[in-house]
């Protein structure tokens, strides 16, 4: 891996009695990088641990090498953070209040106001920024809580459900946007619990369950997988015992069998085991392993 | 006229150029903080009440000057040569104006931020919550002084014309350069103080601003009562005497807190001014407990 970004050792948060994080040990690289889990997972927890805004109860963070608990200002100068909450006075513009954020972000006044308007028309404000967000459907607030996260130029931008609350149009619109902030040079943390997001976005996948760390790597190792997917047009009873004889692991659904081997090709043993049964045969494949099935798997794993 | 249409696709372009420090931030604090108050890129209504209380005390002022400048015109000499309201005698002629503006700046400096989770985007910037609560601080203390400054600056203009001799004018009253200024720092710390308590703990500003009204106008009676009946020094309670009292010391004229409830009780300005900083730590202590919990 390249020099990561993003470093936790021994992370540990707790509320009172609640356990938000659990010695999560992290090195993430530059890039798009999707933080998945369900609701209370610890993904906000961690983000604000980041940003330096929580103090963890144990272990270390550091962002581009320095520590966010002993130097946060150093940190979050490098970092935009999209919120997942409203964060708007009403009774302001977009215009007004994103380069305000611009100046809060070190950038000069006068450069503040062009920046802003350049950043609210990248996200597609451009017609509305002289209005209040008072009067922002919930995509506007969307949109514009990203361009104040990006308005100061960070290099590292934590997003927190950026997608929650838009309709299928809105949502595409906001994947697309994170799409391309990768392009611009930023690294992206996409914090979500709709895995298909993250799947379309992001190339590296950190994964938490009840402050657990379940998974650290490249989407592509995720999703990578050594079974073979086999559809048949009779009843695969005869084949799943012929598979098993020779030492396969097996998954039914209707006719529909999800196979794998210790060692040997698996398309061979099926192409034998069809011969021998007399099976018809629908379609086979590999098997493409979803983020879902990764993190059902590991669910059911630690339980 | 093109038939064809274009789009331009912009992009984003990075900041590539020096960054400000801290307390360039901080001013941006400030700023945002007197641009909210007078209602600066707001709609036009949220003008209204910071400008009329402006307004209002600006009036004695301008109406003294104005009326012997006039006098000065028809020949009454005697009555045009010096101020008909003293420099002092101001602060007291408009200490409820400005425990009005008070009552309206604290709770739009601060309640706003707080309800509807801005608090969030500043606990993302390189500003610590210091960084923050100091310059809402500085922001009411900068629009009190300016508040303040200005009728006293028309008073002083008034008095040098009047006078007849600008220079001997500026060199008799050399003692107000320092005694205005402190005397605008004396109103300030006693007023902002329990308005800044009220709006840490208020979730709406009218809330805030009514509470802060209502115990503007019964603290004076509640100390006088508990000052009669039980002991003198329940007359600090009357956070208005002291800022009165203050100033009366600032300006070593005895006259005006003479009849308020600390002159009558004989309690002095050092007294006031204790319970003037007790109150404002407490109010510092309150408000850095308070926006801890909610921005880290």
């Amino acid at each position: 891996m390249a020099d990561p970004i993003i470093t936790t050792a021994g992370l540990n948060m707790s509320f009172g009695t609640v356990q938000a994080l659990q010695d999560v040990d992290l090195q993430v690289p530059a890039g798009r990088i999707g933080l998945v889990g369900a609701n209370g997972a610890g993904k906000s927890t961690l983000i604000k641990i980041l940003l330096g805004m929580l103090q963890p109860t144990g272990g270390t963070t550091e962002v581009y090498g320095t520590s966010a608990q002993q130097h946060p200002l150093a940190v979050r100068s490098r970092v935009g953070y999209m919120p997942e909450g409203d964060c708007f006075p009403p009774d302001q513009t977009a215009a007004d209040f994103v380069s305000y954020t611009a100046e809060l972000g070190g950038l000069p006044a006068s450069e503040s106001r062009q920046r802003a308007s350049e950043v609210l028309t990248l996200v597609g404000l451009a017609e509305e920024r002289f209005r209040n967000f008072g009067e922002f459907s919930t995509g506007m607030k969307q949109r514009a809580k990203l361009a104040q996260a990006i308005v100061h130029s960070p290099e590292l931008v934590l997003l927190d459900e950026p997608a929650s609350g838009l309709d299928p149009d809105g949502r595409e619109d906001m994947l697309n946007l994170i799409n391309r902030l990768g392009d611009f040079g930023m690294s992206v943390v996409f914090s979500s619990h709709v895995l298909g997001d993250i799947e379309r976005t992001c190339d590296w996948v950190v994964m938490l369950n009840e402050g657990r760390l379940l998974r650290n790597e490249p989407l592509a190792a995720i999703r990578a997988s050594n079974a073979v997917q086999v559809v048949l047009l009779d009843d695969p009873g005869p084949a799943v015992k012929a598979l098993r004889s020779r030492g396969a692991r097996v998954a039914v659904a209707n006719r529909t069998l999800d196979i794998e081997l210790e060692s040997g090709d698996p398309f061979l043993v099926i192409r034998d085991v069809l011969a021998e049964t007399g099976l018809g045969l629908r379609s086979m494949g590999s098997k493409e392993t979803t983020l879902e099935d990764v993190y059902l798997a590991e669910e059911e794993f630690t339980r | 006229m093109s038939s064809e249409g274009a789009i331009f696709d912009l992009d984003y372009r990075r900041y590539e150029g020096t960054r400000t420090g801290r307390t360039k931030i901080r001013w941006a604090i400030v700023r945002d903080g007197v641009r909210k108050v007078l209602g600066f890129r707001r709609k036009a209504r949220r003008k209204i009440i910071p400008w009329l209380l402006i307004a209002a005390a600006l009036l004695p002022a301008i109406v003294n000057v104005g009326v012997q400048v006039l006098s000065q015109g028809f020949g009454a000499d005697e009555l045009v040569s010096e101020l008909l309201i003293s420099h002092s005698d101001y602060f007291g002629i408009t200490f409820v104006i400005m425990s009005l503006f008070v009552a309206f700046a604290v709770p739009e400096l601060v309640i706003p931020d707080r309800e509807h989770g801005v608090l969030t985007v500043y606990a993302s910037r390189p500003l610590t919550l210091a960084d923050y609560l100091v310059s809402r601080v500085a922001a009411l203390l900068l629009l009190v002084a300016t508040f303040t400054f200005i009728p006293q600056i028309i008073l002083y203009l008034g008095g040098a014309v009047l006078s007849g001799d600008i220079v001997d004018y500026v060199r008799d009253n050399i003692e107000l350069l320092w005694q205005v200024p402190l005397g605008a720092v004396a109103v300030f710390a006693t007023q902002a103080g329990v308005a800044f308590i009220i709006s840490a703990m208020a979730r709406k500003k009218g809330v805030a601003t009514g509470i802060y009204i209502a115990w503007f106008l019964i603290a004076g009676g509640v100390a006088f009562g508990l000052a009669e009946a039980v002991s003198r020094w329940f007359a600090l309670i009357d956070l208005q005497g002291s800022a009165i009292m203050l100033v009366s010391r600032i300006f070593d004229d005895p006259s005006i807190a003479a009849d308020s409830v600390l002159g009558e009780n004989n309690i002095s300005a050092w007294a006031s001014l204790l319970v003037v900083i007790a109150i404002a730590a407490f109010a510092s202590g309150l408000m850095y407990r308070r926006y801890r919990k909610l921005m880290g």
